[in-house]
């Protein structure tokens, strides 16, 4: 094609070459359009629908416990009951008694889970771009994940003592190896078509890791948070059953001692309740996050 | 003008390309047609510095900045809004942030994609994909734009849109174009030579076509041209023949084990 053969016999301008595409966008501005058509109930409403019939079910079921309980069909000392569950709370809470194990526990488990997600980035990180690094690294990572890492609890107790060191490197042990294991996947499974773009428009590995690899590690290490929050309970609260003088293992272990239900109850009920908000809490920052898996 | 000369290639052990020579001149639109696999996408991934070739020189006659390169797939980054990854080869180049996504949204602009440019790939629909990777490669103004396959995924009626698209901003722009396609009109259509590869291993061009279809082009009309069905018969006997040509030699490749 010359310059010659590039006559104006068939104009174009801008505004005609996006012409033919009029359609094919409006089209595509109907489809939301059309899914909302589908549905006569607002999504909102739909949640709430869904909301109001789990609480319900969740009475119903905390009621017939109490009955249970109070008529003795269940033995109330080892099943306890929800209002006397209630009660103990109460005054954890109102004595102040519990702040202390809360704290230990969730100072330990968050620790654990910052130097679990850092390390575990960066090891990933490392032997995803370096196989020679991956070759060291992989198989002692591959036995780690493969054990319960919960077994190195006694170990970790007579390295680092029973304070909360040894609690934060259970905490730590349960999540870099996961989070590794996102980060060095997320690096493996990384789309080379990505990576030859970037390279056919002159970036280099600063623009490849900025573009591409962070992008893809994010969402790997994000999609994972759910699960590295509650491993970090767990060792937390593992380290704290084995040898520990405060937090809420350790309050569980002293319940149990004590054959004391309601109190076992209350702490599994509290553990349960600050995980659900740590979830959900990680849960907005995946979404916001990650709105561009959102279609 | 873009020369090869003498392009050897393979990967690994297995050789793929051969004593190849293409030369396509300033503002060309060529295609490479050939048998499956003969590697007619190695040639444009040796071009742009994808792969590194065995031996053999290619002068691209524009600077390497200016190369475009469209994909089959859309290779759009999915968590970047199509406005960044229109503004990408921009900001890789050294432009301001902020400029580059202006100038992204008017190129998003110009392929009807007004209005979309904070939308994330997979909120679009594969003919918006398509028309943003154009942008993408249309944004750094380039001299000379590779394609391999790019609207092989694309459905009947948003493909001719597309290509339409394309054909024209190729026109106005006097951009060279290597097109690598296995379909023998659409080669013909966009065109002003198509080359046949032979098959591979060692595969190489054997023949070059000179389309004389006039310029600019409708997609539609220039089908009917009786040129085009010449032309078109002209390439399925030489596709033909080297396809057998290739069977033929498998052939006898087989005779000989087997007489062996």
């Amino acid at each position: 094609m010359s310059a010659s053969t590039t006559s104006t016999t068939r104009p174009h301008t801008d505004a005609q070459a996006g012409a033919p595409i009029g359609p094919a966008r409006s089209r595509g501005a109907r489809q939301p359009a059309g899914r909302q058509a589908t549905s006569t109930t607002p999504k909102w409403r739909q949640r709430a629908g869904v909301g109001v019939r789990r609480t319900v079910a969740a009475l119903v079921l905390l009621s017939i416990w109490e009955v249970l309980s109070r008529t003795g069909v269940v033995d109330p000392f080892s099943a306890s009951s929800p209002t006397a569950i209630a009660g103990v709370l109460a005054t954890l809470f109102a004595d102040g008694s519990i702040l202390p194990h809360i704290e230990a526990t969730f100072t330990a488990a968050l620790l654990g889970l910052a130097l679990g997600i850092v390390v575990g980035v960066v090891l990933g990180a490392v032997a995803g771009l370096f196989r020679p690094v991956a070759e060291l690294i992989e198989p002692v990572m591959v036995l780690l994940s493969a054990v319960p890492r919960v077994i190195f609890a006694p170990l970790l107790i007579i390295w680092l003592g029973i304070g909360i060191a040894s609690k934060v490197a259970l905490s730590f042990l349960l999540v870099a190896v996961l989070v590794f294991f996102a980060v060095y996947g997320g690096i493996q499974d990384t789309d080379n078509r990505l990576v030859d773009r970037i390279r056919t428009f002159g970036g280099g590995t600063r623009v490849l890791l900025r573009e591409v690899y962070v992008p893809a590690i994010t969402g790997r290490v994000l999609s994972n948070l759910k699960i590295a929050v509650g491993f970090a309970f767990t060792g937390a609260v593992v380290g704290e059953f084995v040898a520990s003088s405060r937090g809420l293992g350790y309050m569980l272990m002293f319940a149990q001692s004590q054959y004391n239900a309601a109190l076992v109850f209350a702490l599994i009920v509290l553990i349960m309740v600050f995980v659900l908000v740590l979830f959900s809490l990680t849960g907005i920052i995946e979404r916001r996050a990650l709105r561009w898996r959102v279609r | 003008m873009l020369r090869i000369d003498d392009l050897r290639l393979g990967y690994g052990q297995e050789p793929v390309l051969s004593e190849l020579d293409l030369h396509v001149a300033d503002g060309q639109f060529t295609s490479l047609v050939g048998p499956s696999g003969c590697g007619k996408s190695s040639v444009l991934r040796a071009i742009v510095g994808l792969h590194e070739p065995d031996a053999g020189t290619i002068e691209l006659g524009v600077d390497a900045s200016e190369v475009g390169f469209l994909f089959q797939d859309d290779a759009l980054l999915p968590w970047r809004t199509a406005r960044h990854n229109v503004a990408l080869p921009l900001i890789i180049r050294g432009e301001d942030k902020k400029a580059a996504h202006d100038e992204a949204d008017l190129w998003l602009e110009r392929m009807g994609l007004a209005g979309l440019g904070g939308r994330f790939p997979q909120q679009l629909s594969g003919g918006q994909r398509k028309r943003v990777a154009l942008a993408q490669s249309f944004a750094p103004r380039p001299k000379m734009l590779l394609m391999d396959e790019p609207f092989a995924s694309l459905d009947a009626i948003v493909r001719r849109r597309v290509t339409e698209d394309l054909l024209s901003w190729v026109e106005r722009n006097d951009i060279t174009v290597v097109l690598v396609t296995h379909d023998l009109e659409e080669a013909i259509t966009l065109s002003d030579r198509v080359h046949l590869m032979s098959a591979g291993p060692h595969a190489n061009i054997v023949d070059g076509y000179d389309v004389p279809l006039p310029r600019p082009r409708d997609l539609v009309t220039t089908r009917t041209d009786p040129a085009f069905g010449l032309l078109l018969e002209r390439l399925w006997g030489g596709l033909a023949e080297v396809v057998d040509g290739a069977g033929a030699h498998t052939d006898d490749q087989q005779d000989t084990e087997v007489a062996a």
